[in-house]
């Protein structure tokens, strides 16, 4: 009963029918969406539901393959007599919370009647056109929230101390390198490398009662905890490609870190055996 | 002070030497031969209208 009732709302137009796209517009404007929504950090699941409910509202179905770096989608309008295929790069913009909920917020408000396809690519145009958080204030808050896992973790004042410090240093490092265009991995090496020697403080001048927590938690602001969590839900969602794509870049940018932070150690003749 | 001390104060004063130049790039990259040369075609239209005078 409940099939039926949906199916019979979906094959009805909605109001405003004078403002749908037509299948290139929208299939245009869905590739645009979900690139973005890609290369700011969300998931498979999130992309295709997202698609999948805008394109609903504007009586059409859409096939979609998200692979690591391209997306390709295909828009049929209802009756299957006319369709529209668009094969895009993402964005690499990096991952943004920001972008991802005001992007599914979008969505919803398409789905819901509240904004006209006219308004939704005005209102896209927008989002995408925010700048990124100020990166001072990111430099700060993640410098401040490596020190509080080392509190977490057990250390004591002059470990938060060193771990602020190692992150502040490591992390305005990121920053620049990334900025000049430099290699992620190995911005990812020189940060360990770096933080690590500032967290081996607590060693060299015998400060505080738990440098091993200070020289532990001095690199964990680089974790790619992100690609991790969604390579685990690609995976439960069923799409390994991508699964395994974002699996390998985080592991490989943890290869680098690990690299790092031996160097680190190496180098402070730290014997961690 | 001993060398684990002099390793650490070496490797720490580089990352600060990287960070220093960089600064110094960045300054001159915002107030170097671009900004001089825009004062001097805002300086020539002054001139032009002295001349005129």
């Amino acid at each position: 009963m409940t099939t039926t009732t949906k199916n019979n709302e979906l094959n009805t137009p909605p109001a405003g029918a004078a403002e749908m796209p037509s299948p290139k517009e929208a299939c245009i404007f869905l590739s645009d969406y979900a690139s973005w929504l890609l290369g700011c950090g969300a998931t498979c699941i999130r992309i295709e539901k997202n698609v999948r409910r805008m394109a609903g509202r504007w009586n059409m179905e859409p096939e979609m393959t998200i692979l690591p770096s391209h997306i390709h989608i295909t828009v049929w309008n209802r009756d299957r007599s006319h369709s529209y295929s668009n094969n895009v790069r993402l964005h690499h913009t990096g991952i943004s919370f920001d972008i991802n909920t005001r992007l599914s917020k979008l969505s919803w408000a398409v789905a819901d009647g509240k904004t006209s396809f006219a308004e939704a690519r005005r209102e896209f145009e927008e989002i995408v056109r925010v700048r990124p958080a100020n990166p001072w204030m990111v430099w700060l808050l993640a410098s401040l929230a490596n020190m509080s896992f080392c509190r977490l973790f057990g250390g004591d004042f002059a470990a938060m101390l060193i771990v602020l410090c190692g992150t502040l240093a490591g992390y305005k490092l990121k920053q620049v390198m990334l900025e000049d265009g430099r290699d992620v991995r190995f911005t990812f090496f020189c940060c360990a490398f770096f933080s690590s020697v500032i967290g081996a403080a607590g060693y060299v001048f015998h400060w505080g009662d738990t440098p091993e927590i200070a020289l532990a938690t001095s690199v964990l602001y680089l974790i790619p905890g992100i690609p991790y969590i969604n390579s685990v839900s690609d995976l439960l969602d069923g799409h390994y490609i991508c699964s395994f794509s974002r699996f390998m870049n985080a592991a490989v940018l943890t290869a680098c870190l690990s690299a790092g932070l031996c160097g680190g150690l190496l180098l402070m003749n730290i014997q961690w055996l | 002070m001993n060398d684990q001390a002099t390793i650490w104060i070496l490797t720490v004063g580089c990352l600060l030497l990287i960070f220093l130049f960089r600064n110094i790039q960045q300054m001159r990259k915002e107030t170097g031969h671009r900004k001089i040369f825009e004062l001097e075609q805002d300086n020539y239209g002054i001139y032009d209208d002295y001349d005129e005078e």
